[in-house]
């Protein structure tokens, strides 16, 4: 298993250059000049010029980037152009605040959408079924600026349980974890619900219940286990996703998090600020669907006995 | 899988939740009791922004969001006040050698935050820096010399008279750099200043804070701690003063104003504010360059509709080319009246009696809607226009470049009428968006800039908004009202038009 960590790992770092040119190339042919989002609306066309000079903007695309490269492999992402503050240090203030809301996010998806998948699954085409899709529907219909508005008004503003926005307590956690969770809801209780019905229908569990095992035990033991590989797929997939910004619930909660910061660097021109926060999200992306790869070997031993036999113990 | 397995997690994060829910209001309540201070004033005021701080380099910006901090921060030679009135900064004392060479003494004893006293040499190296900067190089473009004479003595020379030289002293991009913290490299070497209040922290995108400044040499100030939070969006701005987790909302929508004024707990702030937003004609541009059309679209703008139409009636008709509050501004003497029939005639006499086609450039939401009611006031003469409206980073692209040919933009002083009109008109100047280039008129700007009468230099100002407005390069459209929600017990603060409101002495009294 190290191994293919390693294995997995290393191939992290084509990835990775793959990512920045791509990055870089986007943000050369973007109509706009860094130059003029970095001097005053005042500056003279020789000011310009020389703010390009410093930057190296005015070298071409191909020396920028393997200078940019050989920054990347010292570990340098480089300074903002705009703050004036190392690429590193302003991705790692901001992404605490996104991976809170990444987890918390994705619990409240699991709370509601596991349950509700597996309750439609068991109860097909029946009342509980098409109540659990509404719900799940719901989920999906309500757009986040809205459903983030309305906690606000009713926890913040007239109950005055939470706070409204910003990262400034544990508890201002909850509100945008809620908004962003139920999004991912409807996604996950479908996946939780055809996995479900997928296994349910299979030989084995009817083996189960005729020799007089309990639905429930059906259900929760056998059937449950076997349906997860697709739900810690669709997690892993959405937690990855999380990690690159939820721009909308950022923005209605001001939370301090990725999402954000790409945006407004992207808006601003900030090259090694934007070039260096996909790095960073695509690694940590990678990660976490590494780490998804993992459990399913923790989850179904089939898929363990694969990665032995592939020698990669 | 165990069944436990599963169900305990699960039951265990339900009941975090649960009890997170059910312990928040105790926890705040907690949080504000603790705020309120021996001496009876808040502790701490927090202020949310409705745009990100930028840059902690007062030579590196120039927006009324930046400038905020850097008052709080810093200091500079020369104060002025909200009425454009000049005093005395970190000066003791100052006199005119000659019409363009000043000596100016530094009062004694005055420490920057990291200790280090200020001393006339920090005066040369803050002058010299500016030099390199974009936005700075145009305030000290005159500035043929700074020498230090003693310790707490600078002289300094200017190429020609100025007599906006010392208001161009009050700006913060002029405020007074630690040449100590640059060569020691220190974190945020920028940031040390000799203002009442130090910086704490900086989070770009989500806060930053100044506490106290225990060395300042001047008034100490009331409050402990000052938080400026970025909340973007303005409903939860807005939703965060009325709960009390901000004590001031700047720039809060127009559609929320009613609930900051219902609310008694709250008040609501409206002023004037500095910000002209303006039509402006790419005169390199063919159909642009004609006069007679410049003319025909004037009188076909209906403004008032417009103010009413984007700004929900928050905003003046803007009749001049001069920010309000300027010196010489005059705004009784726009000559183009919204008449239909003679903006036609005028399009007639152009050589375009069926009207023609233009593109009109455009970012951000209030300029969106400004295009749009534009596009159709002058189609009742029969323009089309056609909006591209970009993002501003293209669009700074394109006006540059002059790729335009025409745009809706702003501009915003409220002190320094040279700066305007010659940053807005002068020939080649970098923010004169038209391409506008009449030798007469630089002359004029020049003139006026080393008039020492000032009756005689208003007159000139009045002259130049006449020249312009013949010229119609731009038009003038409004002026938006400065609107600020804050707590009703908050006192001290001096709002100021051009949205650089002055906190430092700003206290809440518990």
């Amino acid at each position: 298993m190290y191994r293919y960590i390693i294995k997995r790992l290393f191939l992290l770092i084509p990835v990775i250059i793959g990512v920045s040119f791509v990055v870089f190339f986007i943000m050369d042919i973007a109509p706009g000049d860094p130059a003029y989002m970095i001097a005053s609306e005042e500056a003279s066309i020789e000011e310009i010029e020389q703010i390009r000079h410093d930057l190296g903007l005015d070298r071409n695309l191909f020396l920028r980037y393997t200078s940019y490269l050989g920054g990347l492999l010292k570990g340098d992402l480089g300074v903002s152009y705009i703050s004036k503050r190392d690429v590193f240090k302003t991705y790692m203030t901001r992404f605490p605040a996104t991976l809170k809301l990444a987890f918390f996010s994705m619990i409240i998806a699991m709370i509601i959408s596991i349950p509700l998948g597996i309750m439609s699954a068991v109860n097909h085409n029946t009342w509980k079924d098409s109540s659990s899709m509404v719900v799940a529907l719901l989920g999906l219909s309500m757009p986040n600026f809205w459903l983030g508005l309305l906690l606000i008004i009713v926890f913040s503003l007239k109950l005055g349980l939470l706070p409204s926005g910003g990262d400034t307590s544990f508890f201002s956690i909850i509100l945008p974890a809620i908004t962003l969770g139920t999004g991912y809801t409807a996604h996950m209780t479908r996946t939780a619900r055809s996995a479900m019905l997928d296994v349910i229908r299979q030989d084995y569990l009817r083996t189960a219940r005729a020799k007089g095992v309990s639905e429930k035990k059906v259900v929760n033991k056998h059937a449950l286990k076997n349906a997860l590989i697709p739900i810690i797929t669709v997690f892993g997939i959405q937690f990855s996703k999380v990690l690159g910004g939820a721009v909308l619930t950022e923005t209605i909660f001001a939370w301090p998090g990725i999402g954000r910061l790409i945006v407004d660097s992207i808006n601003q021109r900030d090259i090694p600020m934007v070039t260096g926060s996909i790095i960073m999200t695509t690694i940590f992306a990678s990660v976490v669907i590494m780490m998804v790869d993992i459990v399913y070997a923790f989850v179904d031993p089939r898929i363990k006995a694969q990665y032995i036999k592939g020698g990669l113990k | 899988m165990k069944r436990s397995s599963l169900i305990k997690p699960v039951a265990l994060l339900a009941c975090i939740a649960g009890f997170s829910i059910m312990f928040a209001g105790c926890s705040d309540k907690k949080a504000d009791e603790t705020e309120v201070m021996k001496t009876g004033y808040k502790k701490e005021i927090v202020i949310a922004n409705s745009t990100d701080i930028t840059n902690l380099d007062p030579q590196g910006s120039n927006t009324a969001v930046n400038k905020r901090i850097f008052s709080l921060t810093h200091e500079t030679l020369f104060r002025a006040d909200a009425q454009s009135n000049i005093s005395l900064g970190m000066l003791k004392d100052y006199s005119a050698v000659s019409d363009r060479e000043y000596e100016m003494t530094l009062n004694e004893g005055i420490l920057f935050s990291s200790g280090v006293e200020c001393k006339a040499s920090d005066v040369k190296f803050t002058f010299d820096r500016a030099f390199e900067s974009s936005f700075t190089s145009k305030s000290v473009a005159l500035v043929k010399s700074v020498t230090v004479v003693d310790e707490y003595t600078v002289n300094i020379t200017l190429k020609e008279p100025s007599q906006e030289f010392m208001m161009t002293l009050t700006d913060e991009t002029l405020s007074i750099l630690s040449e100590a913290a640059f060569a020691e490299n220190t974190a945020e070497a920028s940031s040390i200043g000799t203002g009442p209040y130090v910086l704490e922290k900086w989070v770009p995108g989500d806060y930053i804070s100044v506490v106290k400044n225990d060395k300042y040499w001047g008034q100490k100030p009331f409050t402990e701690k000052i938080t400026f939070r970025l909340i973007g969006e303005g409903s939860s701005r807005v939703i965060a003063l009325s709960t009390g987790e901000v004590d001031i909302c700047l720039d809060p929508p127009p559609v929320e104003l009613s609930y900051i004024s219902d609310d008694e707990d709250l008040s609501l702030i409206q002023m004037s504010g500095s910000r002209m937003t303006y039509f402006a004609f790419n005169m390199k541009k063919d159909i642009m360059n004609n006069q007679l059309v410049r003319q025909a679209i004037a009188h076909a703008v209906d403004k008032d509709n417009l103010i009413i139409g984007a700004l929900e009636g928050r905003g003046t008709a803007h009749n001049t080319t001069l920010n309000v509050g300027l010196l010489g501004y005059n705004d009784n003497i726009y000559p183009y009246d919204y008449n239909l029939e003679k903006a036609k005639s005028l399009l007639t006499q152009a050589g375009y009696p069926n009207g023609f086609d233009m593109i009109l450039t455009v970012t951000g939401n209030e300029r969106n809607t400004v295009a749009q009611i534009l596009q159709a006031q002058l189609k009742l003469i029969g323009i089309n226009i056609s909006i591209n409206s970009m993002e501003s980073a293209a669009q700074k692209a394109m006006l540059n470049e002059g790729g335009h040919q025409a745009v809706i933009y702003s501009w915003s002083n409220a002190n320094r009428t040279d700066y305007t009109a010659r940053n807005l008109f002068y020939s080649g100047s970098g923010s004169n968006r038209m391409f506008f280039a009449d030798p007469e008129l630089d002359k004029l700007i020049d003139r006026a800039l080393i008039e020492p009468n000032v009756e005689k230099r208003k007159q000139l100002y009045v002259d130049f908004q006449n020249f312009t407005l013949d010229k119609l390069s731009m038009i003038p459209l409004y002026t938006d009202i400065l609107t600020v929600g804050a707590n009703a017990k908050l006192k001290g603060v001096k709002y100021h038009q051009g949205a650089k409101h002055d906190f430092r002495y700003m206290y809440i009294e518990e």
